[in-house]
This record gives structure tokens, sequence and C-alpha cells, in this order.
């Protein structure tokens, strides 16, 4: 596997924080498909079913923790590819300040969109 | 891994340097492989939260969605989505244990082991989404 490796999108921190946050979401999506898809007699579920579901405070943090961890993840393997198709320097500063307001503004609309769903 | 310091600009040909699989051993051909599909994930990502945004519309908008996506042509879609997950995250062990130099001689086995547990998980999620 050296010539993962030699790859230069990742940098140690990186890579680990990848790792780490790969490794939570082998947790946190088989519980969303569980809750929000196979727990019903029916996939997908029902609006009703959707609310009762975000209305659980354990299932809405952990819904709120899979939004933020998912994220982190794609937008990083996202970084990753682009670093290795040989982004740097200030374009590489500039990718980093996108990425993070797209994460940002993204987490902020799941969390919205959650909050307005268990409000109903 | 190389730090930043080491980070010249590249040439094409040089950048593409995770794709070309040719001369690869299995776990680079996996790598890449998995590559191709973290971005389909990402792409299935950003799909499935415009899809969530239906539940603004409310009640009876959202769950006419959802009844066209009990579809079988989207149930099938959903079992594809799930074979995605499944390579992701079972390779992604494999990546980890590679990190911290676990089973690195017997990675091929690993993966072929984790490959069976993944058709496993998949034929049960199929058997679940069409109520087979």
């Amino acid at each position: 596997m050296e010539d993962v490796q030699r790859l230069r999108g990742y940098g140690p921190w990186a890579w680990i924080l990848q790792a780490a946050s790969g490794l939570l979401l082998l947790v946190l999506v088989p519980a969303h498909l569980i809750g929000q898809h196979f727990s019903g007699n029916q996939s997908p579920i029902a609006y009703a079913q959707v609310v009762a579901y975000l209305r659980r405070p354990i299932s809405f943090a952990l819904e709120t923790l899979l939004v933020a961890t998912v994220l982190f993840h794609a937008l990083g393997g996202i970084r990753a590819i682009l670093l290795d198709l040989g982004i740097s320097g200030s374009r590489e500063r500039s990718l980093n300040r996108g990425l993070i307001g797209i994460g940002v503004f993204l987490f902020v609309y799941g969390l919205v969109l959650t909050t307005f769903v268990v409000t109903r | 891994m190389l730090d930043d310091v080491d980070r010249p600009a590249l040439r094409w040909r040089e950048s593409a340097a995770w794709f070309p699989v040719r001369r690869r051993g299995l776990g680079f051909r996996v790598f890449a492989f998995n590559r191709i599909v973290a971005l389909l994930l990402t792409a299935y990502l950003a799909m499935h939260f415009a899809v969530i945004s239906s539940l603004y519309l409310g009640e009876p908008a959202y769950d006419r969605l959802m009844t066209l996506f009990r579809s079988p042509p989207f149930l099938a879609f959903d079992v594809a989505l799930i074979l995605a997950l499944v390579y992701h995250g079972l390779d992604g062990i494999r990546l980890v244990l590679v990190t911290l130099t676990v089973g690195t001689r017997h990675q091929e086995k690993i993966f072929w082991g984790l490959m069976a547990a993944g058709l496993v998980i998949l034929l049960y999620a199929t058997v679940r989404l069409f109520r087979i």
C-alpha cells in the first residue's frame, strides 16, 4: 500500500481525521438506515414516521452528528482528490475556505430542516 | 505521505497518479475504484439533501413523493446505493488496517473477506427493501 501513502492529498492529520470520521460513519450510517428506512413497514418511511423518529432526542442527536460527520468526510475526500490533481499554494487555501463554507452552510441547512420537522 | 513542503505543481500525467491502475497491486486498484465510488456517493449525498428538502412541502406532498420512491426502479436504485455504501465502508476498514500496518501481508484475503461480509449485508438489505 505504499502507493496510496505516496499520494499527496492526505497529509498525516487529514488522513487520520478522514479515517476516524469514516469509522464513525460505519456506526452512524447503519443507525440512520435502520432508524429512517428499515424500522417501519415500508421504505422510505412516511412523513409522520420521520417526525416521530426525529422527535426522539437520541435520534435527533444521532442525525445531527451524522450530518456533521458525513459532510466532513465527503468534503475532506473531495479536497484530497483535488490536491492529488495538483492544487497547491493560494489555490489550496481558497479550496479549504470554499469547502469549509459549503460544509458549514449544509450543516446549518440540515439542522434547520430537522428542527423544522420536529417542531411541526 | 509527503508533507506540504514537497508538493510541487504537478503535470497532468502525474497529477492523475491515483487513477491509472495498470501494473498496480490489488490494494491500489481497489483504492482507485473506491475513490470513484466515493464521488458517486458524494453526488448521491447532494441529491439526498435536495430530496429530503421536500419535507418543507408538508405531509401530503412528501408522502406522494415517497410513494413514488417505493416503486421497483427506485428500490433497485436503493440496492445500488447500499452496494456502494457497503463497498466504500468495508474497503475503508481495510485502508485503516493497512495504515495501522495490521495484516498488510494478508490484505488481499482481508479484502475478499470484507466483500463476502458485504454481500451478506447487501442480500439482507435487498430482501428488506423489496419485502421478498
